[in-house]
Order: C-alpha cells, then structure tokens, then sequence
C-alpha cells in the first residue's frame, strides 16, 4: 500500500510534534511506499528538518519501505534547502547551479552523527561558525555555550541512539535565537534503558515514565554502570537534564520526542515551569531533541556563571560550594 | 620520596574543547590512576583548556575523587584553570561528594 503525506509550508521547532504526527502516516500498518511532497516548502527550523531526515532514513534502512520525494528546483524553500544539504541527505541530486555553501554565512550544513563522530570537534566548529558576525566576551561565552550544548547532545545520541542521527544548527536573526536540532533513527529513550540492562527500566514501563528518568538528574540508562571495571559508563546523567536547564535560564527553548512522549519548553513566555513529559498521540521512531537560545541572554552575564547558577538550581552543587582554600589549583 | 608527574590536557586530548566522556574514562584509567594508585603524585595541568562538558568533567575528575578521597589538594592538584574550568573541576567535586552521601 502506498501514501503520499504533503508537508506544510513551515515548520518550526514548536511544531515538531505535529510534523511527527503528519509522518506517521508512513508508519500506517500496510504502508510500504511513500511519497513525500516537499513543494510547498518554504521554511524550516533545525530541529523538523533533522527530524524528516532521521524518519526517511529508519523507513529506508531499517524497515525496507520505498520513498519517493515530489519537490520544486526553483523556489526560495528548495534552495535554502540545498544550501544546508537537506536535499543530499535524501538521496536527491539537484544539478542546480545554486552555490550551496557560502562561507561568509553563518550557517553549516547538516551533519551526520554516528559512533565515530569527534564530538568535541564538531561541537566547536559549528559554535566557531555561528558567532561569526558577534565580537567580545559575548562571542566567546555564546561560542562556549553552544559547544556545551552540543557536546552533550551529540554525545548522547552517540551512546544512548544505537542509530544515525542528524544535527543541524542555525542562527536566526528574525526570533534573535539560536536553534539546534538533533535526531536519530535508534532504539529510542526507552530503548535505551532497557538494552543498557539499566535498573530504572521496568517491563511495561510508558515511554512518558521513561522520558521523565531521564530528563532527572543522575537517572541515564547507562549510570549504573560507572563503576564497572572493563565496561565502565562515563555517564553520570547530568548532560540532557543542564541542557534543558540552560536553555530555561537564557529564555530559550527545550523539546525531546521520543516514542510517543514528548516534552516542549518554550520559555520565551513569561512564568513557563520544564513541562512533565506527555503522550504525543503519535510516535517517533528514535530521539528527537531540539534547543535554543536567545543570544542576547548571553553578555550580559557570562557562561561561567550561567552554569554555575545551573548547577546549583538542580542541586548539582552547593551555591556556597568552594573548595579553592584547599590548596588544590596551582596558578 | 613521591614523584610528581604533570599532564598537560591540552596536549593529551589535542583540542581545546574536552567533551569525550569515553575518551575521559581511558584517560584517568591509563595515565592519571595508575600513577596515584603507586602513591606518587599527579597535577593536571589545564592550560590553554578553554571549555568541556559536564559528561567529560564528571567522567574524568568525579571518579578520580571518588577512588582517590582527600586527595585533592595533596596529592592531586590541577594548575592553569581558567575560572570556567575551575568551575568544571569544583562541580565535578561536588557531585562526588555527592555520590558518597
């Protein structure tokens, strides 16, 4: 049985639950060919596009379904579109005579991330890039802000996905915020706990309770493991839960989707708490995190003191904390 | 006598950003433990160091003081830090304290 699923003019990161929602008519029972109709669009943030191509990919590799694309060469949405590589990663060859990478823009392509990926490297070229155009103190706190944010991302989906992700980040001067986008087509948030043999994970268990584990602190699919000689976790369960606090203290953005569990932070409006995961009335086939930030919310104070007020709210450290007096930092 | 042994980060991991918690975890295990677990002393030296993850601070610097109590500040000091790596070493730290608790 075939489909064709049409999708929308735009898309925003607050709209990723219904773009999920949209695509799930790939994930009908008997559907084994689909065509996605990509003419109407025109604007997309980081967090659909990844989220698109991590999707084409499981119906691709993991389920054997044919796709097929309907789309236009000549409009403003296919162009931007190519700029970031998005049309490559579906497998289209345009032939189009567009300059696809402009690097006096402060924009990258989407990137692919899977196991052997250099986190650190990736995370400070794209932050490098995106700070172009800024100057100062406030270009480089905004450059290390980002480069935490994606460390820690990318290395989750490295450890936790079992599966390829896609990540892409941009600047938009339109909203003042940086948006990063990351998904993959692996075993998922739950999936994860219960693969990883993790005590947390209980048969039966929702993927809303398993999202709630681990959005909390010192609660990875992988934390009980750290002490293991030979097969030692390095993780300690504080990335994705500082990641989502970040972003709340510089007015930003948070969502996760993951199975059919969903969290969405917009913290641009005024008294807006972290959200308890819900259902999304659909499901999504991996992990899908989106984040972002308002620029301006760096500069004024530094990324030092950013994370360390993070720090303290999730009870991570002590706000009189200070082991300087014992001598243990040389100059 | 105690033999002092001084590694430089930067040079070890190649980058200024240090965000590779597996990378952290074979680190402590190959050059940093073996050298504390003999009694001889380790100062890691952070400069030029300019950023790193929570997921790499914990992975590296927690264990470590997890395994080796009381030891920060005598037998184990970190030279260089800017205050943000500062912060990373401090938090790291605190989360192995609390660990124990």
């Amino acid at each position: 049985m075939s489909t064709v699923i049409e999708l929308k003019k735009s898309y925003e990161a607050k709209h990723a639950g219904g773009l999920i929602r949209t695509l799930s008519a790939g994930d009908a029972v008997g559907v084994s060919e689909i065509t996605l109709d990509l003419r109407s669009m025109s604007f997309y943030e980081p967090l659909p596009l990844c989220i698109i191509l991590a999707t084409v990919r499981r119906w691709r590799e993991k389920e054997g379904k044919k796709v097929d694309f309907k789309y236009y060469t000549n409009t403003s949405g296919s162009t931007y579109a190519e700029r970031m590589d998005f049309f490559k990663h579906l497998g289209i060859d345009f032939k189009s005579p567009n300059q696809r990478h402009d690097s006096k823009d402060n924009f990258i392509t989407i990137r692919v991330i899977d196991h052997r990926t250099d986190e650190a490297a990736l995370g400070r070229e794209i932050s490098s890039c995106l700070v172009k155009d800024m100057s100062g103190q406030q270009a480089t706190d905004t450059m290390y802000l980002l480069e935490y944010l994606l460390g820690e991302l990318i290395k989750n989906c490295m450890q936790h996905s079992r599966g390829l992700g896609y990540l892409h980040a941009q600047y938009f001067p339109s909203d003042g915020m940086f948006h990063v986008g990351i998904a993959d087509d692996g075993v998922g948030v739950s999936g994860s706990y219960r693969l990883s043999e993790s005590p947390r994970y209980k048969p039966g268990a929702t993927e809303v309770h398993m999202l709630v584990e681990a959005l909390t602190v010192e609660s990875s699919s992988t934390t009980h493991r750290r002490d293991f000689q030979g097969k030692e976790s390095p993780n300690y369960g504080v990335g994705l839960p500082m990641c989502r606090a970040l972003t709340e203290d510089s007015a930003g953005l948070f969502a996760i989707y993951s199975g059919d569990a969903f969290v969405f932070d917009d913290y641009g409006k005024a008294d807006v708490a972290p959200m308890a995961p819900k259902k999304l009335g659909a499901s999504y086939g991996g992990v899908a995190v989106g984040l972002g930030f308002v620029r301006s919310a760096v500069g004024q104070t530094t990324f030092y003191q950013i994370l360390n007020e993070v720090r303290i709210k999730l009870g991570l450290q002590k706000r009189d904390f200070s082991a300087e007096s014992t001598g243990g930092f040389l100059s | 006598m105690n033999v002092t042994t001084t590694i430089k980060l930067r040079d070890h991991f190649a980058t200024p950003f240090l965000a590779d918690g597996n990378a952290a975890v074979l680190f402590r295990r190959t050059h940093v433990e073996p050298v504390m677990d003999r009694g001889d002393n380790v100062i890691l030296d952070l400069e030029g160091v300019e950023n790193m993850t929570d997921s790499f601070s914990n992975a590296c610097f927690s264990q470590l003081f997890v395994k080796h109590q009381g030891s920060f500040g005598t037998r184990l000091k970190f030279k260089a830090c800017t205050p943000l790596i500062k912060g990373f070493v401090l938090s790291a730290l605190s989360m192995s304290e609390r660990k124990e608790n």
